[in-house]
């Protein structure tokens, strides 16, 4: 008889449709509240507050290499995405990516 | 045309800095981080500096002001991407907002949910990534000849979290009910997920926001009127001759037109040899209906007419963009000099001759889901003749299929049937009669 | 000499008048999901074609049920005499004003040419039709089930057996006014009792 009912209300769970809007943390506070499935997650620094960012950089590559002495897998991982080479092994072996195809633009 | 010869102008939308000609240095310093993370809206590069930013104000094509980026400023206020730092190249390709695309443009930034349930500002406000999900800069979708990740699965921990598919969050089964456990009436329309996806009929048209090039005839460029170069405006404010670019077309709220597709495509690569059957397909969706991970997808055709090579069966890749002296179209109008300079700087034969050759390519549409009001009905498909999926075969559709001998026997005997009775009825009504 | 007898019971009534709804019904949403007719919208076509092929299929086994506990199958039982009298008389005999050759009784209320053809329908048209439409719904769990064929051969079928039914509604729908007087088959199934003799 005991079993029978655990396993009602586990069907019962099973069948539920499951939501995603259960509590989180007790102190995510305001963040918890706006965003919506799968909103980007809170930033963990505000990069104002860094001292490599307040000079006064003569070209955007200067940039760059700030961003990267804390970032500094970053370099690696664009450095091989296509955002970056343009570029796309096809599978037969012929380069694909914006930099090789060829479009009615 | 390609981004080969013409890279200062192209560049203008690559992550990186000074990809000026095909021997770009491609070292870590030369990333651009700003152009995603920047969170201010100020940090546009300028159209023809090879992805620089513009460090002093400056005019594009002597009317267009790029304000000065502040550098610091922007460094100091990086973050997540957003709608409009995605957008800032993607909306614009093609040479223009929605141009290209016809199912992403700047309507997007602060979209309505009448043009895209997810992206609604006021509603469930996606960003590009809440999709495209990207972990260590890798972002998910469809890379040439390598389908989006995630399968036809959920997006649970252990189908490595891509959520870049439909189904990725909303199963293969994807309609339920949302007061009852089970509706009936939802079992066909679940059904329908083997062989059609999402985006056949939650896409029911595109270029719902911005107007959409749909084609592209170079072979009239280069006309001028009094040594001028024209620019002749068309319906939606956007030319319908260009003395650049030639004679254009556009559209807005469009119907797609749909062919099986795995996820795939096909491309025609420069210097590979096309006959002149036109049109040329130069980007072709792969699939049909006996592939299993195919299924009916909707698309935008761009139709085309470029430059080609009649001696060498090659598609010209033409230099449009550069100084006078450098045989850029854009400086010149020559197309000779222009597709030799082209051709020289891909590596390519040219035999000094210039044709043109329709092409046609395919871009499936993904963005901008309408409304499930809006979603099609079933007789948009399933009608005699007529429907949106006309020409797909290898799938028998009820409603527009049938054998018609079948047909016409079946019509034919019920006929003779009706017929047979008719005239026995009315014999017994007159012999009856007579009979009186 | 006339006399009234009481040939179909309630359930029967019933379950005949059920039957020719339903069919009806069915052959028109069925032809609007064909594509030759439009009536209802597509959707509502497909929605009402199931549902009403779910209660077709719900009083066929109430029916067969019925026949099985009542002996009236005994009905349907094929027999051979008195056709050829019978042919001769709806194609001369009836514009004479000839006697129908066969006789209704309660323990043999259907003509020999009636046991054939209800039998057809139900030992052949019946089963394709449920059998096919089964299939056509499931056609998701066919690798589940080890069936394989396509989607357009069961449709083909399908379709064949809808033609079927059209064809037997126009045949027996005319033969319910060959009474006489012209209604009296067709008062004998509504009401259950019919005028027999002449």
């Amino acid at each position: 008889m005991r079993l029978w009912f655990l396993s009602f209300f586990l069907v019962l769970f099973l069948i539920t449709p499951c939501k995603a809007d259960f509590v989180r943390g007790q102190n995510a506070g305001a963040q918890i509240a706006s965003p919506k499935y799968f909103a980007p997650p809170p930033l963990t620094a505000d990069h104002s507050k860094f001292e490599e960012l307040k000079k006064d950089f003569k070209s955007p590559e200067e940039v760059t290499r700030a961003c990267l002495k804390c970032h500094n897998k970053a370099g690696e991982q664009l450095k091989k995405s296509l955002h970056f080479t343009w570029t796309w092994k096809g599978k037969d072996g012929r380069l694909l990516g914006k930099a090789h195809v060829i479009n009615n633009y | 045309m390609a981004v080969t010869s013409n890279w200062c102008r192209c560049t203008s939308c690559h992550a990186g800095y000074g990809w000026k000609d095909k021997n770009f240095d491609f070292s870590e310093e030369k990333i651009d981080c700003l152009v995603c993370h920047d969170t201010t809206g100020t940090y546009k590069k300028f159209p023809t500096d090879c992805g620089y930013p513009p460090l002093k104000d400056k005019l594009f094509a002597g009317k267009k002001l790029f304000k000065a980026v502040n550098l610091s400023y922007v460094a100091q206020h990086v973050g997540h991407t957003t709608r409009e730092s995605c957008g800032k190249c993607h909306f614009y390709s093609g040479g223009g907002d929605g141009v290209k695309r016809g199912d992403i443009d700047s309507t997007l930034i602060a979209p309505s949910k009448e043009i895209d349930v997810h992206m609604d500002a006021k509603g469930l406000n996606f960003t590009c990534s809440t999709c495209h999900t990207t972990v260590a800069h890798e972002i998910d979708g469809r890379h040439y000849d390598s389908p989006a990740p995630g399968r036809r699965e959920l997006a649970f921990p252990r189908y490595e979290g891509h959520r870049v598919r439909c189904e990725s969050c909303h199963g293969v089964r994807p309609h339920k009910p949302s007061k009852k456990l089970f509706d009936w009436r939802l079992v066909k329309l679940n059904d329908h997920t083997d062989r059609v996806a999402c985006q056949t009929c939650h896409i029911p048209l595109y270029a719902r926001g911005k107007p959409t090039n749909i084609y592209w005839d170079w072979s009239t460029a280069g006309r001028h009127k009094d040594g001028k170069p024209i620019v002749k405006k068309g319906p939606f404010g956007r030319p319908e001759y260009h003395t650049k670019k030639g004679t254009l077309k556009w559209g807005k709220n469009l119907v797609p037109v749909y062919f099986w597709y795995n996820g795939t495509y096909s491309y025609v690569l420069p210097g590979e040899r096309v006959e002149k059957r036109e049109p040329v397909v130069i980007i072709r969706p792969n699939g049909s209906a006996e592939d299993p991970e195919a299924r009916i997808f909707p698309f935008k055709p761009h139709f085309g007419k470029q430059p080609y090579d009649p001696v060498n069966k090659l598609l010209i890749v033409p230099k449009l963009f550069g100084p006078k002296g450098s045989g850029a179209f854009w400086a010149e109008f020559d197309w000779k000099k222009s597709a030799a300079a082209g051709m020289a700087a891909a590596g390519l034969p040219f035999s000094g001759q210039v044709d043109f050759i329709e092409t046609v390519y395919y871009h499936a549409l993904s963005h901008m889901v309408a409304p499930k009001d809006k979603a099609l009905k079933c007789e948009a498909c399933h009608i005699r003749q007529g429907g949106r999926l006309a020409n797909i075969s290898g799938v028998y559709l009820p409603g527009r299929d049938r054998l018609v001998e079948l047909d016409k026997i079946g019509q034919a005997l019920c006929l003779i049937a009706l017929l047979f009775v008719s005239v026995h009825g009315l014999a017994r009504i007159i012999i009856s009669l007579k009979r009186k | 000499m006339k006399q009234k007898l009481y040939l179909y019971s309630r359930f029967e009534r019933l379950w005949h008048w059920a039957q020719a709804i339903l069919i009806i019904f069915l052959l028109l949403t069925g032809f609007e999901i064909h594509g030759s007719l439009e009536l209802f919208g597509y959707e509502k076509a497909y929605l009402w074609h199931v549902y009403a092929g779910v209660a077709l299929v719900v009083l066929t086994a109430f029916a067969i049920f019925w026949h099985l506990t009542t002996g009236a199958w005994r009905h349907y039982w094929p027999v051979k005499e008195k056709i050829p009298q019978i042919c001769y008389y709806y194609a001369v005999g009836i514009f004479r004003g000839e006697p129908h050759p066969f006789e209704k009784r309660p323990d043999q209320k259907l003509n020999p040419l009636q046991r054939l053809a209800y039998l057809l329908l139900k030992l052949i048209l019946y089963p394709l039709q449920f059998i096919t439409a089964f299939l056509l719904v499931s056609y998701q769990w066919w690798p589940q089930l080890g069936i394989k064929t396509t989607f357009q051969k069961v449709a083909y079928y399908h379709t064949a057996g809808a033609f079927a039914f059209l064809f037997f509604l126009i045949i027996h729908a005319y033969l319910s006014t060959t009474g006489r007087p012209w209604y009296s088959h067709l008062r004998g199934i509504i009401l259950g009792w019919e005028e027999v003799g002449c």
